[in-house]
């Protein structure tokens, strides 16, 4: 088990250099102005200035000097300050944004996280459960019920069913607003009434004891978890169902029956650990593409996070934003895979035992 | 246990379908607010204000699109920005309520001019203080429009006060020490000049507007007449800042010594890009660019004791807070129209049928008149919005050419094979007379009026300013859509191949481009697409869209032949017509030949500077006609406007100069 754990951990800084040979990769198919953003801010139109920022930060040096400076920063000579350098967390400047593309997920992945937190608790456990319970009532109505149930929902596109249950329970039944907070908690949050500490803002209004401001700050998560969680369910179902129904059919569990074990701890103890095992995979891939930002949910919400900046810069061309948020993307996607596996290890002794 | 949860799933089933089957419906049903609404139908308009209440009346909420750029005055050039400036900060003079042309005093009490329209003496304001509570001085107004002028930048409208201070045709300060433009916007470049050709630069700037805060006075010196000064010193560009605060945040220091550090300062790297600190009725009170939030709350000091027009406000405004948000998707921001919780929001004119049913009240323009009429209640009197229909904007979408396209290396994929051969169009195209005449018969702009606009938009005769301006004439000729005529054009096209065919027997491929969401530019250019290859199915141009920085980099750099772009007025005169289209913005772009784009220079440079309005009158009516038989551009409708805002809103009215609102005016029951 512990090799297994190290073994992934020691492949986690190969994955990261992989990623960033091929952003950096993608990076040389802009000009060396363009790229200019990965140091400074402001650059200049005019073709001699550009020449010099050019030159002072080694963009026309050979490919690998270029590779290390992106990752370590470049000195500039006049001042003797050091810009960009991803390893220093400096992605470059947005333009779209107007600030550090590294400020823009600072101040946009809290709401992207908060919703991937609260959207994958229901994706999961009504997903799974609505699996389980298809897989142990096989083709009944119950089975029937739940696949059709979630399959409508697997072919709503997520804006036709996000304007749907934002039409009747914001715009008719006034229930659940969009946005990520009302303007009253904006304005408490600006005189400083209200402290953010996480900026995950259900678990900021815990600490400050603000039940009114948790009540907000969940009404405004409700549409888009809803939304996000619907278009789900289909997959966990269909997971869990048929590789359920794979292990009840196994040899193990008629065995166990044989013993006089009841129906429903055969379920619990021997066929549901079993089964859960590709859903730990599904659960990863969708837990990092939460987190990459839901770019629909969050355009039809209006809510706050990367998905909906990311966009906004790729339909402006911005690359050096886009390919910052790609980075950030990246080093998630690596280490929720590392926590995949490592879970899956715990989940399937097949696995550690195999490697030990 | 299966039986219970059978029970649950098929009420939740159950529910899912009367929610589902009852939505649309219940979208077009009353909200919340006309629930309380009396009979309306018997008391139209009058009644209906006191019926609808907010559940905040303190607090407007605009719902919009985007957000601004950088809240600095001096480089802000578009109307998300202009609405908070507009707000925020103040100009000397400011716009007569609802008119484009009459003035009103703002931070100057009152003005004089010299007989000869060179020296302009403005009184400053006594008693206005900052929202940091400095008080507003000469030196403050002088040190503005210093900065304006010193600061340049060509993404900035700063060119509105360098042709009047510096001289038309100096659309830059750092012209004054490279004629030909190439120090423009190289900060590099400028401190590289001479210390004391950049110091007496900077003191030629500070002669031409001097305060004396001794006298309360400011004294601006023209470097030639210029009709529309007054105009230009009530845009944006021309808002007062505090200097000493400015100094103190980063800006510009006010010193000749080393104006050339800050000059082309940018909208991201300016330190009052996202700070104000103005003498304007609202103060920002933050700006969040994740949830694209501007929140401006009440200066409760302000400065405005006398109404500056019948029936204006004054004191404090009666809003406590303005909130105004960018709601990029349509949805979203109609639901919050229906909830109640947008006061106003961006209608987009393909959404307009979706919003109509909830007008319970309307007002139009009398285009006779000038004015909007009176409010009149609708058919569904008891609905929550009020529109305001059919005032003339003073914007103006247009199809634009290029006479000779600029090709990469290794051939352009927007001319096809760079040939008169049917398969692409050669580089000088469009510089054919003909050609271009023909593209603007060829064009069915009544088509785009009924189709795209419901009728929102009328045409103008083809000169290239709006009704109402000085040069602006309704019996000018204008290309009407004829088939025939374009035929003949092209027919009499002097341009050859090799082989000696012309146009219209080779046929012709090229690509015209459109910036993708603008879905008028794309209709146009469809329609245009669309009737060519009725006229000679050997005419093939296809219409393709581009994310607007990639449009904006590729027609800069000369590589479209074709694309749609629009203009929007910053002051109310011809002179911000024709100077962008045969001059600047999008002259420079056109790729005039030489004595063309000379000719069209002086006929411009002649009209700002004529003393009087006649005089100026005479200038472009030649112009126009010249204008017309180059043909340079084809000219599309003038948009008209729709205004939705929900009924408990008063004291709207409508200024197509304001970007957005002008919230002082504003209240709500």
């Amino acid at each position: 088990m512990t090799t297994y754990i190290i073994r992934r951990i020691l492949l986690v800084p190969l994955l990261l250099l992989g990623v960033t040979i091929i952003i950096f990769g993608m990076l040389q198919f802009l000009q060396p102005a363009e790229r200019a953003a990965l140091y400074i801010r402001d650059i200049p139109k005019n073709p001699e200035a550009l020449e010099s920022v050019i030159r002072t930060y080694g963009l026309d040096k050979p490919i690998y000097i270029q590779y290390w400076n992106w990752l370590v920063g470049q000195k500039n000579p006049n001042t003797g300050e050091i810009h960009g350098g991803i390893l220093r967390g400096d992605f470059g400047y947005s333009r779209v944004g107007a600030e550090p593309v590294i400020d823009m997920i600072k101040h946009r992945f809290p709401a992207t996280l908060e919703l991937a937190i609260w959207a994958i608790i229901p994706i999961i456990v009504v997903g799974v459960w609505l699996g389980i319970q298809a897989a142990i009532n096989h083709n009944k109505f119950i089975d029937q019920f739940a696949r059709v149930f979630s399959i409508i929902g697997y072919s709503f596109p997520a804006f036709v069913f996000g304007l749907l249950v934002l039409m009747i329970f914001y715009a008719n039944l006034k229930w659940f607003p969009p946005g990520r907070l009302s303007n009253w908690v904006i304005a408490e949050i600006n005189s400083g009434s209200f402290k953010t500490y996480t900026n995950l803002m259900t678990i900021d209004a815990l600490i400050n004891g603000r039940l009114d401001v948790l009540w907000d700050a969940l009404r405004h998560l409700i549409l888009p978890v809803i939304t996000l969680s619907y278009i789900s369910w289909a997959t966990f179902l269909r997971i869990t169902r048929s590789s359920m129904l794979e292990t009840l059919n196994q040899d193990y569990m008629t065995t166990a029956k044989a013993k006089g074990i009841s129906t429903k701890v055969a379920i619990k103890k021997h066929a549901l650990p079993n089964a859960l095992i590709p859903v730990v995979t599904i659960s990863g891939f969708t837990v990092v593409s939460l987190l990459g930002g839901v770019v629909i949910t969050e355009t039809i919400f209006n809510f706050p996070g990367i998905g909906s900046a990311a966009a906004n810069a790729a339909s402006q061309l911005d690359v050096v934003t886009v390919l910052g948020f790609a980075l950030f993307n990246g080093v998630i996607l690596i280490l929720a895979n590392l926590v995949a596996d490592i879970l899956y290890a715990l989940v399937d002794p097949r696995i550690r035992l195999s490697t030990n | 246990m299966n039986k219970k949860i059978l029970t649950i799933l098929s009420i939740v089933l159950v529910f899912g379908m009367l929610i589902i089957s009852c939505g649309p419906k219940a979208a077009e049903a009353p909200t919340e607010a006309s629930e309380a609404e009396a009979p309306a139908a018997e008391e139209p308009a009058a009644a209906a204000p006191a019926t609808f209440a907010s559940k905040d009346p303190t607090t407007f909420n605009t719902v919009t699109i985007g957000e601004p750029d950088t809240l600095d005055p001096a480089i802000d050039y578009e109307t998300a920005g202009s609405e908070i400036l507009q707000n925020v900060y103040e100009t000397l003079v400011f716009y007569k309520k609802d008119s484009a042309t009459e003035f009103v005093p703002m931070l100057a009490s009152d003005w004089t001019v010299s007989d000869d329209g060179l020296t302009y003496t403005f009184n400053i304001r006594q008693g206005v203080t900052f929202h940091n509570g400095d008080p507003l001085t000469p030196s403050d107004v002088a040190y503005s429009l210093q900065r304006v002028l010193l600061n340049g930048n060509t993404n900035s409208p700063h060119l509105l006060l360098s042709e009047p201070f510096l001289g038309i045709g100096i659309i830059d300060v750092s012209m004054l020490i490279d004629p030909e433009g190439n120090l423009m916007d190289s900060r590099e470049g400028m401190q590289a000049v001479d210390a004391a050709q950049l110091k007496s630069v900077c003191e030629k700037v500070k002669a031409a507007v001097v305060a004396d805060d001794a006298a309360g006075t400011v004294t601006m010196t023209l470097a030639q007449p210029y009709g529309p000064f007054i105009a230009t010193l009530a845009h944006n560009i021309a808002s007062i800042v505090d200097a000493k605060w400015a100094a103190e945040q980063g800006a510009w220091d006010g010193s000749c010594d080393t104006w050339q550090d800050y000059y082309a300062t940018t909208w991201e790297n300016s330190p009052i890009a996202e700070i104000t600190n103005g003498t304007g009725p609202f103060m920002l009170e933050s700006w969040d660019h994740a949830s694209k939030t501007l929140t401006l709350t009440r200066n409760d000091n302000y400065w405005r004791s006398e109404a500056l027009w019948d029936g204006a406000q004054t004191g404090p405004a009666k809003l406590a807070r303005v909130v105004i948000q960018g709601v990029d998707e349509w949805g979203t921001r109609f639901s919050m129209l229906q909830a109640g919780d947008a006061d106003s929001a961006v209608v987009p004119i393909a959404n307009v049928s979706q919003v109509d049913p909830l007008v319970g009240e309307r007002v139009d323009y009398d285009a006779k008149a000038g004015a909007f009429g009176p409010a009149v209640a609708t058919e569904t009197a008891d609905q929550p919005l009020r529109l305001f229909y059919g005032a003339p904007g003073l914007f103006r979408g247009d199809i634009l050419m290029t006479e000779q396209v600029q090709v990469p290396e290794g051939g352009s994929p927007y001319i096809g094979s760079g040939k008169l051969d049917g398969k692409g169009i050669p580089a000088n195209f469009f510089l054919d007379e003909h050609i271009r005449k023909a593209f603007n018969y060829c064009m069915d702009w009544d088509t785009m009026i009924q189709d795209f606009y419901q009728g929102d938009a009328v045409r103008t005769s083809y000169s290239l300013v709006l009704p109402g301006e000085i040069g602006y004439n309704p019996d000018d000729p204008m290309y009407e859509y004829d088939p025939a005529k374009c035929e003949e054009e092209f027919k009499a096209a002097e341009l050859v191949n090799e082989d000696g065919k012309g146009v219209w027997d080779t046929g012709f491929y090229f690509v015209s481009v459109w910036n993708s969401g603008n879905t008028a530019r794309q209709t146009a250019l469809t329609i245009l697409s669309d009737s060519l290859k009725k006229v000679n199915p050997k005419f093939q141009m296809e219409v393709l869209s581009m994310p607007w920085a990639a449009m904006l980099h590729y027609y800069q750099a000369k590589q479209l032949p074709m694309y749609m772009i629009g203009w929007q007025e910053d002051i109310h005169d011809p002179h911000n017509w024709y100077s962008p289209y045969l001059v600047g913005t999008y002259g420079s772009n056109f790729a005039f030949p030489d004595e063309v784009a000379a000719m069209f220079t002086d006929y411009v440079n002649r009209g700002v500077a004529a003393s009087d309005a006649a005089a100026r009158e005479a200038v472009y009516k030649e112009l126009n006609q010249k204008v017309y038989d180059y043909a340079p551009i084809i000219n599309g409708p003038v948009p008209t406007n729709r205004h939705y805002e929900q009924r408990w809103v008063n004291g709207y009215y409508f200024n197509p100069l304001y970007g957005g609102f002008y919230y002082y005016e504003l209240s709500k029951n």
